[in-house]
């Protein structure tokens, strides 16, 4: 079924782009914040979302004034930081709450946008806002962490770097795309600076059924991007 | 655009119900066995902190065991019969060998069970000769009340002689005369905040139960140690236990502390102690005190003080941790570091815990280091360094074993080790550790005894349920202590 879906959009996309007006090709550069969901909640633990980056080389299909498609292909750097806060109850009664736990998390994705965007001219024929929507698929490349424990009840205080394994993690990635921004356009150039919220909707991890524990890592980018018009 | 977006959106929630809930512990009804299943299975599968290391379809225990303990009754005694034996048969693959697994029924029979030890009965030649837990028999018919369940010393002590563990002491030199041993009189059951010395009809009781509450339990259970130099110039030290060094009575320019001022639910459970328990729990931290200075005289300048006026020259060292069921890690710590040179740092292995919910979430690989605490100045300590193993000595005591094996000059006699070589402790700070689920009227219903990291050693190596061999096997005799001889022998070369 999903196949067979997959198939139509490719057709009805490969059909719209064969009709456009013109023709864009270019790079962009961004910086990022994620914000992980738990499906269950977070109970000790949380996210900080700390910054990250992004590198994309765009295309963009303009069908006419107002209309076009933007597909890129990028890699995207999607940092948190992990920290447990535990609550220890103390032989008297009253309780002890300590950060036991803090990881800083770098994740590396390749991805590939899709998102259909609505324009509106503000100024003259060369500004312009716009929203978009879309989705996205991508590919979990690899994920480093730095940090520990906080306490020390074995000897294993201590800060270190390694890569966790990834082996029961949810490599292939997709979600939802919502963005907007502002284009200025020049003769053969298109200058944009973006937002855009992706709203990841497969989960960090396997688990099926009521073992799952999902987390989902959505995250929000401002780019620029330069792009050249080749037709 | 109208066509499009509907596809989209409608890929995406065919994605979106993939996804499924976990059940919450907290919001389960524990008055059935379908709860209590429920309870177990989300406990280990949110906690549990071995399962990267075999390969449990804990997601296929529950397709198949959910409808199981859906049809029993909680009232039915047969039906508690079922239910025992299916936790028993979703245990008995569980690798972490600290664990354990209870659960009580609704008229307080309780199961009690021990995948490891019943794995090592399993392939032995004396299986089921030793009935180290009164369990329950499974045949649908006749079973035995048990309430109350643990096993007694005399079980203990056959228990360790079963898995190769069981020893005397003889021969000892004629210096070797010290010895001290502390007794937990009072077995720990449902709630200790009910303890009250101040006010409890049995106030000794309450007392003795809050000091060794206070002590975490590590000085509880028998704990013996004895110490001394043998007639060839080689100290001896042997732990039941290894105790926490709260039991000690410190009072230096930098640690002023004793267990005399421990607090334990807003009293001093020592100020209640009869004057013959607190001449007990005195003279029991003077000796182990005793026992360390002599250990770190000998780890510094090679003599031990035997009067006030005269030291003898030790020519080496024996630990002996048969069957010592573990302990306090922060002994293990001082122990060990008395014989490495202060300022020096040895990394004896990396641990990691639980970080997160998910099965396989997991912190880093984390070192774990024995700081130095020696004060020779050419270094750690340099002659012989013999430990005594056998198949009883657990936890801590493997650590020390490989500890002293790795950085000392040293050799393990005996036979391999039980191989539970993690550790356990506050599940609330490091979220895997010991569980327990009590009813309303705050008896344990279901409890899991589980440790709280994995461990491995430099070379990657985990010794969980395999243990750490000797360099020198030596065989059991029933007639002497071949394996003390042996170690005594070669710490005085």
């Amino acid at each position: 079924m999903i196949k067979r879906l997959l198939a139509i959009l490719t057709l009805s996309l490969a059909a719209l782009t064969l009709s456009a007006a013109s023709f864009l090709v270019g790079a962009e550069a961004g910086g990022d914040l994620n914000f992980i969901r738990a499906g269950k909640g977070y109970r000790d633990y949380k996210y900080v979302p700390y910054v990250g980056a992004s590198l994309a080389l765009p295309v963009s299909v303009e069908f006419n004034d107002y209309l076009s498609l933007d597909a890129s292909a990028r890699f995207i750097w999607k940092n948190y930081q992990y920290q447990r806060e535990a609550t220890q109850t103390n032989s008297d009664g009253t309780t002890t709450t300590a950060k036991t736990l803090d990881l800083k998390v770098r994740n590396v994705y390749i991805e590939f946008p899709l998102t259909i965007n609505c324009s509106f001219l503000i100024f003259r024929d060369s500004s312009k806002v716009f929203v978009g929507a879309g989705g996205y698929l991508g590919y979990w490349i690899s994920s480093s962490r730095k940090g520990g424990m906080l306490i020390d009840d074995f000897g294993s205080l201590d800060s270190v770097n390694d890569k966790p394994d990834l082996s029961h993690s949810n490599r292939f990635q997709y979600g939802l795309i919502a963005r907007c921004g502002y284009i200025f356009d020049t003769e053969n150039f298109r200058n944009t600076i973006s937002i855009e919220y992706d709203f990841a909707i497969s989960s960090l991890n396997k688990g099926s059924k009521v073992s799952s524990f999902p987390t989902y890592n959505s995250s929000i980018t401002v780019a620029y991007s330069l792009l050249w018009r080749v037709r | 655009m109208k066509r499009i977006l509907p596809i989209i959106l409608l890929i995406a929630s065919a994605f979106i119900s993939c996804t499924a809930n976990a059940v919450n512990p907290s919001d389960i009804d524990t008055s059935t066995w379908e709860g209590l299943f429920k309870v177990y299975w989300n406990v280990m599968n949110e906690d549990y902190v071995h399962f990267s290391r075999n390969d449990i379809s804990w997601d296929d225990m529950y397709d198949e065991y959910l409808p199981k303990f859906q049809a029993l009754s909680y009232d039915n005694a047969n039906d508690s019969l079922k239910a025992f034996k299916y936790f028993k048969e979703m245990a008995k693959d569980i690798t972490d060998y600290h664990y354990s697994l209870s659960v009580v029924d609704k008229s307080g029979v309780k199961l009690s069970f021990n995948p490891a030890l019943e794995r090592k009965w399993s392939t032995s030649t004396n299986a089921g000769s030793i009935n180290y837990f009164p369990d329950i028999k499974y045949n649908d018919t006749t079973y035995q009340n048990v309430n109350g369940t643990f096993f007694s010393s005399a079980d203990r002590e056959k228990e360790f002689n079963y898995i190769d563990g069981y020893y005397e002491i003889k021969n000892l030199g004629s210096n070797f005369h010290n010895s001290s041993s502390i007794t937990f009189e009072y077995e720990i059951s449902g709630d200790i905040t009910k303890y009250d010395p101040s006010h409890d009809n049995d106030k000794e009781k309450a007392a003795w139960i809050l000091f060794m509450a206070a002590l975490d339990d590590y000085v509880a259970d028998d704990l013996q140690f004895y110490f001394g130099i043998t007639n060839t110039n080689v100290a001896y030290f042997y732990f039941s236990q290894f105790p926490n060094l709260e039991i000690l009575d410190i009072n230096t320019e930098k640690v002023k502390r004793s267990y005399k001022d421990i607090e334990y639910l807003g009293v001093k459970p020592y100020e209640f102690l009869s004057t013959a328990a607190k001449t007990h729990v005195d003279n029991f931290s003077k000796d182990l005190n005793t026992a360390l200075d002599l250990l770190e005289s000998i780890a510094n300048t090679d003599k031990a003080k035997v009067s006030d006026t005269s030291t003898l020259d030790v020519k080496g060292v024996v630990i002996d941790v048969r069957s010592n069921g573990g302990g306090a890690v922060e002994f293990v710590h001082l122990l060990t570091g008395i014989f490495f040179k202060d300022g020096s740092s040895k990394v004896v292995g990396q641990n990691r815990y639980k970080a997160g919910y998910d099965r396989y979430s997991y912190t880093p690989w984390l070192d774990v280091a024995i700081e130095g605490l020696g004060e020779r100045e050419d270094g750690d300590y340099p002659n012989h360094v013999a430990i005594i193993t056998n198949g009883s000595s657990v936890s801590c005591s493997e650590l020390t074993t490989l500890t002293v094996k790795e950085f000392l000059n040293s050799k393990q006699f005996g036979s391999t080790t039980w191989g539970g070589t993690c550790s356990l402790t506050n599940r609330e700070i490091y979220q895997s550790g010991p569980y327990e689920l009590k009813n309303a009227n705050g008896d344990t219903i279901l409890s899991i005894y589980s440790t709280t990291y994995q461990f491995r050693a430099n070379d990657g190596t985990s010794y969980e349920g395999v243990g750490i061999a000797p360099t020198d096997y030596v065989a059991e005799s029933s007639t002497e202590d071949k394996r003390f001889e042996e170690a005594i022998k070669w710490a005085a070369e």
